[in-house]
């Protein structure tokens, strides 16, 4: 079975003030929406996630309570590809037809600050000043 | 070179001193003090820290090991501006190297004690110290493992 991607949409990139990442979102739903010529209520399911800017599903409360599922994914700076591979397994599975998958964030500006703990790192890591963007993206790669 | 004081070798703080060191269970109880890593009886995968299972066979009772005191840089970066919390500084920062030090089973991650790339090059030998990392409010200086480079002859 072939799964297709038959709209799409973005919010335009950048730091957008007054504008929180979760409104983004909504943004980035209706313009695919439209781009598809579909209607929220003919979503079946969703699958989404953020990092930094809110619960995906709440959208709901925006877009419209129409019973979908809307299931949260958080994977990181993977977040998206895993929705879309999540949304891929949903409709060849044969239980769906059509749903949407959604993605948005909103970050403090300057390096990111985990809690070693969410890696199941003790505290020493991040005190002593290991936890950092710069071995994520460069050493370790 | 960092202008702090650096403890070397690495040795544990004597009962009652002003230090402690950043977490126990990171270095050996007995003996010359090294780092505490895991191994696994299995596949004889290394870990540091130590951990319970095994990264590549899956097996659940890895077992504490030394680990050696000397090794050879295999990567390394200076971290020149201060890290957001959790990182607790020491009052004025001052850059610091962070790297990899090859142990041979094992490849860590380490504060270096040159914090001038000019000062590091990949493969040179690296032994283990311990560097002030923060100062608990009471006053104590809390120590963690660093790697410095030996001097070349």
């Amino acid at each position: 079975m072939n799964v297709a991607v038959v709209g799409i949409g973005l919010h335009r990139f950048g730091r957008t003030p007054g504008v929180s990442g979760r409104e983004q979102g909504a943004v980035a739903a209706r313009q695919a929406l439209s781009d598809a010529g579909l209607q929220w209520s003919d979503m079946q399911f969703a699958f989404g996630g953020s990092y930094d800017a809110g619960d995906a599903d709440s959208l709901v409360s925006d877009l419209g309570l129409t019973g979908l599922q809307f299931i949260n994914v958080k994977n990181g700076c993977a977040t998206g590809g895993s929705a879309l591979t999540a949304s891929c397994n949903a409709i060849t599975s044969g239980r769906y037809d059509l749903g949407i998958v959604i993605g948005f964030d909103k970050h403090q500006p300057g390096a990111f600050n985990m809690d070693p703990a969410t890696l199941g790192i003790g505290s020493w890591y991040g005190e002593s000043g290991l936890m950092l963007t710069t071995q994520f993206f460069a050493m370790k790669i | 070179m960092t202008t702090q004081p650096v403890v070397v070798p690495a040795e544990r703080p004597s009962p009652g001193s002003d230090a402690r060191l950043i977490d126990e269970s990171l270095f050996t109880s007995e003996g010359e003090m090294t780092l505490r890593g895991g191994r696994c009886p299995t596949c004889a995968t290394t870990t540091f820290p130590a951990q319970r299972g095994c990264p590549r066979c899956g097996a659940q009772d890895m077992e504490p090991v030394a680990l050696p005191s000397r090794g050879t840089l295999w990567s390394f970066t200076i971290q020149n501006f201060e890290p957001k919390a959790p990182y607790r500084g020491s009052g004025d920062f001052e850059p610091y190297g962070v790297g990899y030090i090859d142990l041979g089973d094992v490849i860590v991650e380490s504060r270096l004690v040159e914090n001038r790339p000019q000062d590091l090059v990949i493969d040179a030998a690296m032994s283990l110290v311990l560097v002030p990392a923060f100062a608990d409010p009471d006053g104590t200086t809390v120590l963690t493992f660093a790697f410095q480079r030996e001097a070349t002859k």
